[in-house]
């Protein structure tokens, strides 16, 4: 579905990423694991060309993207649910969730059908959906964040760090959603920190380490990667190098 | 068959992303930690930033069994030893060992890929599995293993029975595929022969043979005398054992596992990549390996690559049957061996002189090889018990060290050609 080569990223004159290259198939979930600063948001930024200073190539269903607008990158189908949420504080959930379909251009009963949609997937959303959405905590808004990506009807969701600044609880009904998402056949290329939680989900993920990916490989694989748990997976296993 | 059909069917565009996806990642790993390549890289004044499709392969070094001898143990490991769950000293007669490691990821991997092989050459889960293996692929046996249990077949491992056993177990178990070797296969077919054995008797659907090359001929016997099929899987001690690639029930070639191997065909002399179809030597490099990756490594088998669709199904690169080594190793019965090793064994005894001559032929199928040993006139002149003893010694010394058999006959010296050349020093009738 999403074929990237040799894709190089530039911030000004810093190269942010090298020779990067990957995949997504239909119906997969495909984590981006790596340090912070490692280029993993860059590559979605790249992917959902709002960063556009790039080289190499980059292929979304046989299209090439080398030239496309953020715009009409969401036409095709490519939706960016990006990391801090960037929900609109001020509007109800109800107004975010509408919002979200605003580039499919589509008649206001059909937008509530889908919004209806979106509740009977996410029902913490329908309970508040006239609270305004700066007044929900921060795990509700990221479940707002992806059910307002859901609202244009995505061919690839890219997420970036679903679960940054959440409370554990929140993480798990974040990560419950994604599971369901997964079982509804969603593609989903996912950057997150919390590596644990991303290979739980994921089919495949790649780990990116200074703008480079240097490990590819299922997540059943990669779990048992020694630099992987100790790098990403947290306490425990800071004695195997050190 | 297929293990997972959609990932083994997928089409050349994706299987060369995967290929440059793993290469360039394997290169990321590979610069930081071994000095090999390191040195290299800085050498030729390259990153890895200059490998941006499959072709640029080419511009790393060629790397042969010496080179992994010269960094022996560890030196081409590419992870820290407290990663590695397996160490397999891989070892040739006469030549020093290549230590292969595996982390915890390598063999899960392994397990994969052999499941993969052996269900394209048809292994189910229903199957009752015997794996005999021996000798020194006794780690080909383990990854065999692996595989056919992951596919939930009833494995019996029987890695040093003799064939009259195998052949009871294989009456007694029902076994219904046969995974071992061309030698073992051959001898079993002697013993069915001998104790007139019919093969309805037995319950075996098909044998699958690897780890040595399987001539036309050889093949022919097996499956004359058990009438079923012969397939075969391919693989190296050095790489992961068998789950490099495997025939598929179209018998068109040797499917490579592409996804996790990229295979080159080389001229042997000038180490030039040479086309599809031609034939040369086949390369390899692991692109999904964590502990001991190995690039461009020259197997050494003469073969050549077929890249079109199978009828299978499948899209993954085909080699033809193997049929040849680049160097000027004799391969007797589905054992390998080079001439040198002879004459290694020849020279340790007190008057035999280093005129040499190999004469093999083929009969029923199998090969008979006799050794022409040229020794000196006061062997000649003494009890005809001592040249008694010292060809027993000689035929026993050469089973013991390369798992052949060979007829001797002392010869006065000058009857035999010198210097050695294989020209006219091997007379090979077969």
């Amino acid at each position: 579905m999403l074929y990237i080569k040799n894709l190089n990223a530039f911030y000004d004159d810093i190269q942010a990423l090298r020779n990067v290259s990957l995949h997504v198939k239909e119906g997969e979930i495909v984590a981006l694991i790596g340090n912070n600063g490692a280029g993993k948001s860059t590559i979605l930024n790249c992917i959902s060309r709002i960063i556009t200073s790039v080289n190499g190539s980059m292929f979304f269903r046989d299209q090439d993207m080398s030239d496309l607008k953020y715009n009409k990158a969401v036409d095709l189908g490519i939706v960016h649910v990006p990391e801090g949420r960037c929900i609109f504080p001020d509007l109800s959930v109800w107004d975010n969730l509408l919002l979200g379909s605003y580039s499919k251009r589509e008649k206001l009963s059909t937008c509530k059908k889908n919004i209806n949609k979106i509740f009977e997937m996410l029902p913490l959303l329908r309970k508040k959906k006239d609270q305004a959405g700066g007044t929900l905590s921060g795990g509700e808004q990221q479940i707002l964040a992806i059910g307002r990506g859901l609202m244009a009807q995505p061919e690839i969701m890219l997420l970036d760090e679903p679960s940054m600044g959440l409370a554990p609880i929140f993480i798990n009904d974040v990560f419950g959603i994604l599971k369901q998402l997964k079982e509804q056949g969603k593609t989903i290329l996912i950057v997150e920190q919390n590596a644990q939680k991303a290979l739980e989900i994921a089919d495949r993920a790649y780990v990116i380490e200074t703008g480079s990916i240097i490990l590819e490989g299922d997540t059943d694989e990669l779990k048992t990667n020694q630099e992987i748990k100790r790098a990403y997976l947290g306490k425990g296993y800071s004695e195997i190098w050190d | 068959m297929f293990l997972n059909e959609k990932l083994e069917t997928m089409d050349r565009k994706e299987i060369e992303q995967i290929q440059i996806e793993r290469l360039q990642a394997t290169l990321n790993r590979i610069i930081k930690v071994i000095p090999f390549y390191k040195d290299y890289f800085q050498k030729k004044n390259i990153s890895t930033e200059d490998f941006t499709n499959i072709e640029d392969i080419q511009k790393l070094p060629l790397i042969t069994r010496e080179d992994l001898v010269r960094h022996h143990p560890y030196g081409m490991f590419s992870v820290p030893l407290r990663e590695i769950v397996r160490i397999y000293p891989t070892s040739v007669p006469f030549r020093l060992p290549v230590v292969v490691g595996y982390t915890q990821s390598d063999i899960i991997k392994l397990s994969k890929l052999t499941a993969r092989v052996l269900c394209s050459v048809g292994v189910k889960k229903d199957d009752v599995v015997l794996i005999n293996f021996n000798g020194n692929i006794i780690n080909g046996a383990f990854v065999v293993m692996y595989g056919a249990e992951l596919l939930g077949s009833s494995v019996i491992p029987c890695f040093d029975s003799n064939p009259e056993e195998i052949i009871d177990i294989l009456r007694s178990y029902r076994v219904t595929k046969l995974i071992t070797t061309p030698f073992n296969a051959l001898a079993l077919s002697d013993v069915i022969e001998q104790r007139k054995i019919s093969p309805q008797d037995l319950s075996l659907e098909s044998i699958i043979v690897g780890g040595e090359i399987l001539p036309h001929y050889h093949q022919k016997r097996i499956e004359e005398t058990f009438m079923i099929k012969v397939s075969e899987i391919y693989g190296m001690e050095e790489i992961i054992g068998p789950g490099v690639g495997g025939e598929c029930e179209k018998k068109c070639g040797i499917h490579i596992n592409d996804d996790h191997f990229i295979a080159e065909i080389i001229d042997p002399k000038t180490g030039k990549s040479l086309l599809e179809g031609k034939t040369g030597e086949l390369v390899l490099t692991t692109i999904n390996r964590e502990g001991f990756p190995l690039l461009r490594y020259r197997t050494g088998n003469i073969t050549s690559l077929i890249i079109e669709k199978c009828s299978c199904g499948r899209n993954f690169s085909r080699i033809q049957k193997i049929l040849n080594h680049t160097d000027e190793r004799l391969i007797i019965n589905g054992i390998s061996f080079l001439p040198k090793h002879i004459e290694k064994i020849l020279s340790s005894y007190e008057h035999t002189t280093k005129n040499y001559r190999i004469i093999i032929e083929r009969a029923n199928n199998r090969d008979r090889m006799e050794i022409e040993v040229g020794v000196t006139s006061e062997l000649f002149v003494d009890q005809i018990r001592k040249m008694e003893d010292t060809k027993l010694n000689i035929k026993q010394d050469i089973t013991d060290n390369l798992r052949v058999n060979a007829s001797i006959r002392l010869v006065e010296p000058k009857t035999i050609p010198y210097p050695w050349k294989k020209e006219t020093n091997i007379i090979d009738k077969r």
